[in-house]
C-alpha cells in the first residue's frame, strides 16, 4: 500500500526492516527502528514547545545525521520543513526565514555564531533545537529558548498523535533564486514528493540492499530522491563527507568504500570524478546506477564515464525545483563520437509535458514552445506570493480540470522524432552554475544596493565543468574594487552566486531601447575569458 | 617572497571566501575553514601549475596536500625538485 505521507515510510521500513541501517554519517549510522523512534521523540517535543500543523520549521546545521532526524521530526510533527542553506549568509537566510515565518530552527553547535545574526537579519526566532547538543547547557539569543537533544530523553518513541491530515499538506519548501532579489519559496506537498519517489523506486528498482549517495545538499530537491527513495525501500542512505567534493580521487575510494550502489548527483562532480578522479585504478562493484539533474553534461565527460563504468545505468533526470523531475532519458552506451548533446528526455509516469507558443497554442513536435508540466510532482506554488504564483500556476489550463494544475517553466523545448524533449534554453536571465539555479538578476540587485555601485550588469561565461562562471560589469563611484565587492557579496549571498570575475567600466553599452546591452557585454566576457593569457 | 606567501597571494587574490585572509598563515586549517570550495579547488591547482611551473596529479590532489598553506608549499617545493 502506499503511503500518503513523507514520514510514513520511515514508520513502514521500521516496522519491516527495523534493524537496517537507515542514514550512514562518517563513522556514525542509525537503524530505521532507531531513526523511527527519534524523530517521534523529537516530533513530540516540537509539539509541546508549540509547532503546530502547518507551521514551519526550519533545518539550519550541516547536512548531517542530525539534520534528517530533524527532517523527519518536523514531518511528524505535522510541520513543513524549510531547509536553509547552511553556507550561505545570515543576511540572506534571514530573509527567507522571515519569508517562511521560522520561529523555530533545527540547528546544531556548529551554528551557534549565527543565531543572534540570524535573528537580527529577520528571523522570528524564539525557539532553538540544538540536535548535538546532548545535556549541554547553550546560551541563546534573548528571548530565544535552546533545548537541547537531552530534551528527546523524556519523550515517548511513539508516533505522536497526529489531526488528520492530507497528502496535499506541504512537506517542504525550498527556496530558490529569484530574480529581483527576493528568494521564492517552492511550496511542495506530500504528494509532489511521494508521487516523485513511487516513480523514482520503480523505474531505479530501488530496493532495502541499496546504498544511496546523499551529495546533493537539503536544500536542493535532489535531497528529496536520496532521502526518501532510500526510506521507502528500506535502503541505507550514505551522507557524502562535504570535504570530498574537493578532492577526486577520494571521493572515487569513498565511493568504492562506501559501497554505493546508486548515485545522483550535479554533472560537475561527475565530471571531476572522470577528469581527475583516477577512476580507471579505482575498483566500483557496488555501482549500478548513476543519475544527474540540474545542468546540462557535456557529452565528451558523460561518454568516458560511460566507458570506464560499463556495467553502471546511466540516466538524465530534468525538471525545475517547482516540479522535482518532469522528464528523464536513459543514456544509451554510444559506440563511435557520442552526439553534441543529449536529450531530456521523456515525461515521467503520470505527468504531462507539452510546449506552448507565444500565443499559447500548443507547439506540433519539432516546434519550439516553452514546457508547461502538469502532474502530481507540481508544486502548490510560491509561499507568500499568490502573484507570481497566479502567473506561473495555471488552473484549468485548455479547458481540462483533472485536479493538477499546470506549471509554466519558462523553458524553452522541442520533441524529437523518437519523441525524447530536447532542451534549448530558458526564456530569461536565469542559468546554472555548478548545478546552482542562479537569477543573474539577483546577483545585480545584490551589488547595486552597494552605495558604491552606479549600475551593474551580471553576465554568465559558459563552462565546461561548471556550465556557467560569473562575471560583472560595474560602473562605480570612488574607489570601488573588487575586494570591497567581494565582501559586499559574501555578507549577502551564497558563495555560488558571488561574481567570480569584476570588469569596471565608465559607462556600460546600450540597446538602441537603452537598456543596458547584456548580449555585447556577455560577448566581451567570452571573448576576454578565452583569450590566450598575456606572456607578460 | 617565500613560497607560502606567494600562495597566499594567490589565493586571497583568486578564491572567494567570506573569511578574513589577515587570520590566514602558513598553518591555517584550510579544509575545516571551508577556505577552499570545489570550484576554488579547480582555480587553485590551475593557479599553482602556472604560477610554480609545476604539474600536480591527480593523486596529488588529496586532503594532507591541502590542509594549510605550508602543505601547499610542501606538495609544490616536491614537485619543484
Amino acid at each position: 500500500m502506499s503511503s500518503t505521507l513523507v514520514h510514513d515510510l520511515v514508520a513502514a521500513s521500521a516496522a519491516r526492516f527495523p534493524a537496517r541501517t537507515a542514514v550512514v554519517d562518517g563513522e556514525r549510522s542509525v537503524t530505521y527502528l532507531e531513526l523511527d523512534a527519534t524523530a517521534n521523540r523529537l516530533a513530540h517535543v516540537l509539539s509541546t514547545h508549540g509547532v503546530r500543523h502547518g507551521d514551519r520549521v526550519g533545518i539550519y546545521l550541516d547536512k548531517s545525521l542530525e539534520a534528517v532526524v530533524g527532517i523527519y521530526g518536523i514531518l511528524k510533527a505535522g510541520a513543513t520543513y524549510v531547509p536553509l542553506d547552511p553556507g550561505a549568509p545570515p543576511a540572506r537566510l534571514g530573509t527567507i526565514a522571515a519569508d517562511a515565518g521560522l520561529r523555530c530552527l533545527i540547528t546544531a553547535t556548529g551554528k551557534a555564531g549565527e543565531w543572534a545574526p540570524l535573528r537580527a537579519a529577520g528571523a522570528p526566532l524564539d525557539t532553538l533545537v540544538v540536535l548535538d547538543a546532548a545535556d549541554r547547557e547553550i546560551a541563546g539569543p534573548d528571548g530565544v529558548e535552546v533545548l537541547t537533544s537531552g530534551a528527546l530523553a523524556g519523550h515517548p518513541a511513539e508516533a505522536p498523535p497526529e489531526a488528520p491530515r492530507s497528502s496535499s499538506d506541504l512537506a517542504y519548501i525550498l527556496y530558490t533564486s529569484g530574480s529581483t532579489g527576493v528568494p521564492k519559496g517552492v511550496m511542495l506537498s506530500h504528494l509532489n514528493a511521494l508521487a516523485f519517489v513511487d516513480w523514482a523506486v520503480d523505474e531505479f528498482a530501488v530496493t532495502e540492499t541499496d546504498r544511496l549517495s546523499s551529495h546533493a545538499p537539503l536544500h536542493f530537491d535532489l535531497s528529496v530522491f536520496d532521502l526518501f527513495a532510500a526510506a521507502k525501500a528500506g535502503a541505507a542512505v550514505v551522507l557524502v563527507p562535504a570535504q570530498l567534493a574537493l578532492f577526486p580521487v577520494e571521493l572515487a575510494r569513498w565511493i568504492r568504500e562506501a559501497e554505493i550502489s546508486v548515485w545522483y548527483s550535479v554533472p560537475s562532480i561527475l565530471t571531476l570524478l572522470v577528469l581527475r578522479g583516477k577512476l580507471p585504478e579505482v575498483e566500483l562493484p557496488a555501482l549500478r546506477t548513476i543519475l544527474f539533474a540540474g545542468e546540462v553534461f557535456p557529452t565528451k565527460h558523460l561518454h568516458r564515464l560511460t566507458e570506464l563504468l560499463p556495467d553502471v545505468r546511466f540516466a538524465n533526470l530534468f525538471g525545475p525545483t517547482e516540479t522535482n523531475v518532469c522528464t528523464w532519458y536513459e543514456v544509451p552506451r554510444w559506440t563511435g563520437e557520442p552526439p553534441p548533446s543529449i536529450p531530456i528526455g521523456k515525461a515521467i509516469t503520470d505527468v504531462e509535458v507539452v510546449a506552448v507558443r507565444e500565443d499559447g497554442s500548443i507547439a506540433p513536435p519539432g516546434e519550439v514552445g516553452e514546457l508547461y508540466v502538469r502532474g502530481p510532482t507540481v508544486m502548490q506554488g510560491y509561499w507568500g506570493d499568490a502573484e507570481r504564483t497566479a502567473r506561473t500556476l495555471l488552473r484549468d489550463w485548455n479547458g481540462e480540470h483533472d485536479g493538477f494544475p499546470v506549471y509554466r517553466t519558462g523553458d524553452l523545448a522541442y520533441v524529437d522524432e523518437n519523441g525524447d524533449w530536447i532542451f534549448l534554453g530558458r526564456r530569461d536571465s536565469q542559468i546554472k552554475s555548478r548545478g546552482y539555479r542562479i537569477e543573474l538578476g539577483d546577483i545585480e540587485a545584490t551589488l547595486n544596493q552597494h552605495p558604491g555601485v552606479v549600475e551593474c550588469a551580471v553576465v554568465a561565461i559558459p563552462d565546461e565543468v561548471v556550465t556557467n562562471r560569473i562575471k560583472a560589469f560595474v560602473v562605480g563611484r570612488g574607489a570601488l574594487d573588487d575586494d570591497e565587492l567581494n565582501r559586499f557579496c559574501s555578507e549577502r549571498l551564497p558563495r555560488y552566486m558571488a561574481p567570480e570575475l569584476y570588469e569596471f567600466r565608465a559607462d556600460l553599452p546600450r540597446s538602441s531601447t537603452g537598456k543596458i546591452d547584456r548580449r555585447t557585454l556577455g560577448e566581451e566576457a567570452q571573448s576576454a575569458a578565452s583569450a590566450p593569457a598575456d606572456p607578460s | 617572497m617565500s613560497t607560502e606567501e606567494r600562495i597566499k597571494d594567490l589565493m586571497a587574490g583568486n578564491l572567494r571566501w567570506s573569511g578574513s585572509w589577515s587570520d590566514v598563515d602558513e598553518s591555517y586549517p584550510l579544509l575545516e575553514k571551508q577556505v577552499v570550495d570545489s570550484l576554488g579547488m579547480i582555480t587553485l591547482i590551475s593557479l599553482l601549475e602556472d604560477e610554480f611551473d609545476v604539474e600536480i596529479e591527480d593523486g596529488d590532489v588529496v586532503p594532507t596536500n591541502f590542509r594549510t598553506i605550508r602543505d601547499i608549499a610542501n606538495l609544490v617545493e616536491s614537485k619543484r625538485s
